[in-house]
Parts: C-alpha cells; structure tokens; sequence
C-alpha cells in the first residue's frame, strides 16, 4: 500500500505532511519521560523484523499480492506512540534506500501505515480485547484486519483528492484487495503475538 | 526480554533468507493503479540505492534480494536504535 511519488496531488501530500509529522512531534514528546533504556534494542529488533516481514508478499487474488505490515503488533508492543516512531522510521528508510513510497507520498504513507495501525490499532485492540473478556487472539485478529482496510480506505480518499482516481472506483477496489490482504494481516498479528506470550506473557506496553 | 530479541533476531534472519519466494505479483495499491490505469503518474523523485529490492550491481536475483533485505534490516535496526537513544538521552 505504499503509495509512490505522483500519485497524491500538493495540497493532499502536505496535509498529510504536516498531519503524520505533527503527529510524530507529539508522539516523541510522549515517550520522551517513560522510555526505558531497556526497550530500545526491542525497539530495534521489532523494526526489523516488520521490515523483513514486509518483504514477502503473499499472493491474495489473481495476480495480486499483499504484505504484512506491522503497525497494530508494533502498536501492541510498544504502545500506541513508541510504535508510531519505529514505523516511521521503516517508511523513511523505505522510501530513502528502496525506492517503495515515495519522498513527497511519506506522510501520507505514515498516515496510512503507522498512524492507523499503531495508534488506532493499539485502542482498537484493547477495546476488543475488553469486549471479549481477554481473548488477545481475536482482538488483535480483529486490529490488524481493520488496520489494514482503514489505512486502504484513507489511502482511496487521498488518491481521489488528488484527482488520481475517483473515490467511486478507487474505494470499492481498494478496500475490496485489502479486505482480503487484512485476513493475512490479522493471523500474522494474532500468531506473533502467541509466540510473543508464550514466551513472556507481560510483554507488551503499559499504561504510564 | 534477552530471549524475545535473540528469536526476534533469528526470525528475522529467516525472513531475509526466505524473501526471494516473495509473490512478485503487484500489491494491492498497484493492482488498483492498473486496472484504473494511473499507474505510469508514479515517479521516482530521488535515486535510491537499492531501488525495488535489489542490488544492481549483483547478477543472481535472489542473492540481491537477500542482501538488500539484509542492509534493510540492518539500517532500521541501527536508526530505530539510534532514535531511540536519542530521544532518551537528547533534551529536545
């Protein structure tokens, strides 16, 4: 879903600029005091491995794939703003060194990909989570599949701003693919987490 | 916490190793810029390196793969890293 240079118009690349990197000033300011030195390497260790996940494409359709990626467990683990950073920074280096999404296309990338998923997917998945009495299998099933079809809708909605393609093709389309790339999305999300767990159960970001 | 970064690490490796099976077919985005023909609006503003995934100046595609997966890995480990630190220690 990495949307390229071109495709977003001016006035929709800046938005989205300035709401991602808003959003990112806030973010830092956030986990400036409840950092622990601790937290940094898997700060690292979970960038990289969403990086690397992010590389396989599975095949969904006919000739379309879809990838992992990431936001909502990032979101789990580090929380809602922590999470947020380390996504950044893999859309940047993304950008920068492999040419997947563009420069000017990046807040609106951060927007689609790590805004939606870290913080949407973190409260999403504790609301779930809360409805069904603890069951983080489903609740984050449920996160990352949402994640992903919400982050297909924005990225329909920017594409028709910029008179790229209208909402009433692109958005059917769009979110129709993703319906089916979140399934991946959400097992993916759900398995990590398990494994995560099973191996130290209070592994993910608490509330300061 | 040592053992979740040591398997983080393995699986990471994995991954890296596994990449060239990726599906090479468009992904979602690129399909709808296809089938709604916008996909030639798309353009290259900076030169990266290591454009799509893989190294130029090495012949077999799944070694370039790997290695670019590899240097990915290996500079969103160390920038993640570096922020990090950064925002830790540097009073902003």
């Amino acid at each position: 879903m990495h949307i390229p240079d071109g495709f977003l118009d001016t006035k929709t690349w800046i938005s989205f600029w300035a709401i991602s990197f808003g959003s990112l000033s806030i973010a830092v300011k956030k986990v400036k005091n409840q950092l622990e030195e601790k937290t940094i390497p898997l700060m690292g260790v979970l960038g990289a491995f969403v990086f690397a996940a992010q590389m396989l494409n599975f095949p969904v359709l006919n000739g379309t794939s879809g990838h992992f990626v990431g936001g909502v467990l990032i979101g789990i683990i580090l929380g809602p703003y922590l999470g947020l950073i380390v996504m950044s920074v893999i859309l940047l280096l993304q950008s920068l060194l492999f040419a997947d999404g563009g420069i000017l296309t990046l807040g609106a990338n951060i927007f689609n990909m790590g805004l939606i998923g870290t913080i949407f997917g973190y409260y999403i998945y504790n609301f779930f989570k809360k409805i069904l009495k603890g069951n983080f299998f489903i609740a984050s099933f449920i996160a990352g599949w949402l994640s992903v079809v919400i982050g297909a809708f924005f990225c329909s909605l920017q594409l028709s701003i910029s008179g790229t393609v209208p909402l009433s093709l692109g958005l059917p389309s769009m979110v129709g693919i993703h319906a089916l790339i979140g399934i991946g999305e959400g097992l993916i999300t759900s398995l990590i987490l398990s494994f995560i767990f099973k191996i130290k159960k209070d592994l993910v970001y608490q509330k300061v | 916490m040592k053992k979740i970064i040591l398997y983080g690490f393995i699986i990471t490796i994995v991954l890296v190793v596994l990449s060239p099976i990726a599906s090479s077919f468009p992904d979602g985005l690129e399909k709808v810029s296809e089938i709604f023909n916008f996909s030639e609006k798309g353009i290259n503003l900076i030169n990266s390196p290591i454009a799509d995934y893989s190294l130029r100046s090495i012949k077999n595609d799944s070694l370039s793969t790997i290695l670019a997966g590899f240097i990915g890995v290996l500079t969103v480990f160390f920038l993640s890293f570096v922020v990090g630190y950064v925002i830790k220690r540097v009073k902003i």
